[in-house]
């Protein structure tokens, strides 16, 4: 064996312009494979984390049915909410809780002295939303309420603009409570404007303070929903299903199903990116697998003269074996080395894609961020360099085998 | 004309001494094109899609307004201004360019609806059905057996979450509370006739469609009041062009634009766009990888023809003749490798042009740039595209060529003779 590869590394660099080629052909496939996956799951990643802090957290627990349908008496009330929180607070540790919200919801009439609109309102905790949650670094005039019973409010850009609010404005909000038949109306003033670029909230949305939310549509001590966020949202789904078993009569979401638009749209783009994936490397192994073999078919010669020698088949095979098994391990490596180094770049200065866009682009509901930051588990970049070798190795089987074929004694003669 | 020919014929028959040599390499140039025309035509398809989607909804492939209307949508910015306009004879004007297929007034407002004990704020959109379903297929998204009544019927259709979120069905009375144009508050009792479901979550939680009469009646605006024109051409794609027209012809009345869907939904057209710069991107990758593996084989083709080489050189065959040769047969390779690609992609391509590519298995309905996703990804032909394609192949197997023939073909004849037989 040691003697085989010596020869199979001699024998690569008989042709080193060739070897260089394949190997840089293979590492170049593995360096793009590496940048495509680590911006595409680098890209996923901050859509969840930017609608998580926007709309739902990772895990939501809300009343039964509000999902579904949200009505504003569907709401969790203080007992359930009270055995929630404890249960969330003694759980806390194992699933890596960082945060729990409360919110409610509902949808009104805003109307300042120019004009109305119709609004989608959020009870928010403004101390907690501050420290977790997006909406507080988006704002772009005026400041985030400071109490949770001030009546002062946050407005998307769009219902500034519309209503020719600016902080320190005054507005009405009009919505019906619950369980009454009758309009109720509440004067508020405008604490901040926000603007996320994600124009259904931009347009429509009106952060209020818990408590006055609560005070206003009546609900009481009730919240709509109790969001949770996790430092590590692939602790979602075991905290989500714990939660069902401890907490019944009440509805436990994980973002995928909070979310189900924004979940197939990650679903969607990453079977776009495996079809290509797939259909490139194995245009790239097609390219491989044709140099391996040329360089198979012009060594008969050759093989004749090791059979002649007493290569057996079973050797003539290894050789041509561990021939490719160096051109995949440099391959792997320099691809490895190449594609890491530009996943270190892109997720430390990041790649901006509002190159290729002007204005701000959104899908299933979430904007996505100016700048994309590369990110890639220890599993995909192992994942990756282990397929492009065991590739590299299975196309090696072809020329291999044929190598491995009876020789023709004839070629001897030739020159 | 004659060394040509020469060159010609040497070039085809050097191509077929190694047939299986050539036939492998002709098989990687036919994946590669292939692939890029697969890819080029999904690519194709989606962008299509959106753009249908995008402008087929409701947005339009244009619309006029009032030129302060966008972006606040003022209540009172109606087309004309406070003058007012003769609307049916701006229409019939409109009408008459060759491209117009059709047009539809609409008017807006927001309310608040009420079923009693339960409520939700809705975007209003008051529009003629007849007049609407020539320009969008937003009132064909409505559940079979229901349609809008005529004005003064007072019918509302409802977006579907919008519907469930106030416990509304058809038959249902909704009182609808919003402020009017002059300021006072507007109430009227409507019933609904429909549910609408778009596949957007956005529109089908928050839009209330009604006749655009009893908008008008409801938001105290005269019957020639209207905030927008949408309309519909034949080619999406010539909207800028169109507007252009309009805007410059007269037809409309003063102080209103005419916008196309581009200038409307700009991340709709950096889309379409960028869906160009991505294809340009793979091309560009595929036609690199192309060209490394080509390379392998040029380099061997002509390496190991070294002393040959020198042979047509001592006979007299001049550097450039020899390189016009050798870059011949890469030609030729690289024009079979296209025919044949250009079969296989043709097969996938029928096979995705009318089956498509079924993505119902992963997900249910997605919106992407405020427009929706169909399951359904059908491919589409873009030819500018795949002759694109073509031509980076082709360029990618000259090149190829040309490194290793440029170096032998200067070789000194006795030189090249000289050198040993494999390269």
């Amino acid at each position: 064996m040691g003697i085989l590869l010596t020869i199979a590394w001699r024998n690569i660099w008989r042709h080193t312009r060739r070897t260089l080629l394949t190997v840089f052909t293979v590492a170049l496939g593995l360096m793009l494979l590496l940048l495509s996956i680590g911006l595409g799951d680098g890209g996923h990643y901050q859509m969840i984390e930017s609608s998580v802090r926007f709309g739902s957290g990772h895990v939501v627990i809300q009343a039964p049915g509000y999902q579904q349908s949200r009505g504003v008496a569907k709401y969790v009330d203080y007992g359930a909410q009270h055995r929630a929180l404890a249960w969330l607070d003694s759980a806390g540790d194992r699933f890596g809780v960082q945060t729990v919200l409360r919110r409610v919801f509902g949808s009104g009439l805003a109307a300042s002295a120019e004009d109305s609109a119709g609004v989608q309102m959020i009870g928010i905790q403004p101390a907690l939303e501050r420290s977790v949650s997006r909406f507080a670094e988006k704002l772009t005039a005026g400041k985030f309420p400071e109490s949770d019973d001030a009546e002062e409010v946050v407005i998307g850009s769009g219902v500034a603009r519309r209503l020719a609010l600016k902080p320190g404005d005054k507005l009405v909000l009009t919505a019906q409570e619950v369980g009454g038949r009758e309009l109720q109306s509440i004067l508020v003033r405008v604490g901040g404007i926000m603007r996320t670029g994600i124009e259904e909230v931009d347009e429509s949305t009106v952060l209020l303070p818990l408590v006055t939310a609560q005070r206003f549509l009546g609900t009481g001590e009730g919240v709509h929903q109790i969001a949770v966020l996790l430092r590590d949202s692939r602790l979602a789904e075991p905290l989500a299903r714990l939660a069902r078993e401890r907490l019944p009569g009440l509805d436990v979401l994980t973002w995928a199903q909070a979310l189900p638009e924004l979940n197939d749209f990650i679903r969607i783009d990453d079977a776009g990116n495996y079809l290509f994936n797939t259909v490139f490397f194995v245009l790239i192994a097609f390219l491989v697998l044709n140099t391996l073999l040329m360089s198979v078919l012009e060594r008969k010669r050759e093989f004749a003269l090791l059979d002649a020698l007493g290569l057996t088949p079973e050797r003539r095979f290894s050789m041509i074996m561990l021939e490719a098994g160096f051109v995949a391990l440099l391959s792997a490596a320099a691809g490895a080395a190449l594609g890491l180094l530009g996943h270190l770049y892109f997720a430390v200065h990041g790649l901006p894609i509002d190159w290729f866009y002007t204005g701000e682009i959104s899908a299933a509901g979430v904007a996505f961020d100016p700048v994309i930051y590369s990110n890639l588990s220890e599993k995909r970049i192992l994942g990756c360099i282990g397929l492009v070798f065991v590739l590299t190795l299975l196309l090696a089987l072809v020329p291999a085998r044929r190598a491995a074929r009876p020789a023709d004694a004839c070629l001897l003669g030739r020159a | 004309m004659s060394a040509l020919w020469i060159a010609l014929r040497l070039g085809w028959r050097n191509l077929w001494r190694n047939p299986r040599r050539s036939l492998i390499t002709l098989a990687a140039i036919a994946a590669a094109y292939a692939f890029l025309i697969g890819m080029i035509g999904l690519m194709e398809g989606l962008k299509n899609q959106l753009l249908r989607n995008g402008t087929r909804l409701q947005l339009g492939d244009f619309q006029i307004h009032e030129s302060t209307y966008l972006p606040d949508r003022n209540i009172n910015d109606t087309i004309g201004a406070d003058e007012g306009v003769d609307l049916q004879a701006v229409l019939a004007r409109i009408s008459t360019q060759p491209e117009v297929e059709g047009l539809s007034a609409r008017v807006y407002g927001f309310g608040l609806l009420s079923t009693g004990s339960f409520s939700s704020g809705a975007q209003l959109l008051g529009v003629d059905p007849a007049a609407e379903l020539f320009v969008t297929t937003l009132l064909r998204g409505l559940r079979p057996g229901s349609s809008l009544p005529a004005g003064g019927a007072r019918g509302l259709i409802l977006g579907q979450a919008l519907a469930e979120e106030i416990h509304a069905r058809p038959g249902a009375e909704v009182a609808v509370v919003t402020q009017s144009a002059d300021g006072t508050l507007g109430n009227d009792l409507f019933h609904v006739v429909g549910i609408l479901r778009t596949g957007l979550s956005y529109q089908d939680r928050s839009l209330a469609v009604t006749h655009r009469s009893d908008l008008q009646e409801l938001l105290a605006l005269a019957p020639g009041r209207v905030h927008e024109v949408a309309g519909r051409i034949r080619d999406p794609l010539r909207a800028d062009r169109v507007c252009a027209l309009l805007n410059g012809s007269g037809l409309l009345p003063p102080h209103t634009k005419a916008q196309s869907w581009g200038e409307l939904s700009p991340q709709l057209r950096d889309y379409v766009k960028l869906s160009e710069s991505t294809n340009g991107l793979m091309i560009f990758l595929v036609a690199l990888f192309a060209a490394f593996g080509v390379l392998n084989t040029t380099m061997m083709a002509v390496f190991e023809r070294t002393r040959e080489i020198g042979m047509l050189g001592s006979l007299g065959m001049r550097p450039a003749l020899i390189l016009l040769t050798i870059l011949l047969e890469s030609l030729f390779l690289g024009l079979l490798g296209l025919a044949g690609g250009f079969g296989i992609g043709a097969l996938i391509m029928s096979y995705l042009a009318t089956h498509g590519w079924d993505l119902s298995r992963w997900v249910g309905e997605v919106s992407m740039l405020g427009t929706r996703m169909d399951p359904i990804l059908k491919g589409a032909w873009s030819w500018g595209q795949v002759g694109w394609a073509a031509g980076g192949l082709i360029a990618a197997t000259l090149l190829a060529a040309f490194l290793p023939a440029r170096r032998v073909a200067w070789m000194q004849p006795v030189a090249a003779l000289a050198a040993p037989t494999e390269g």
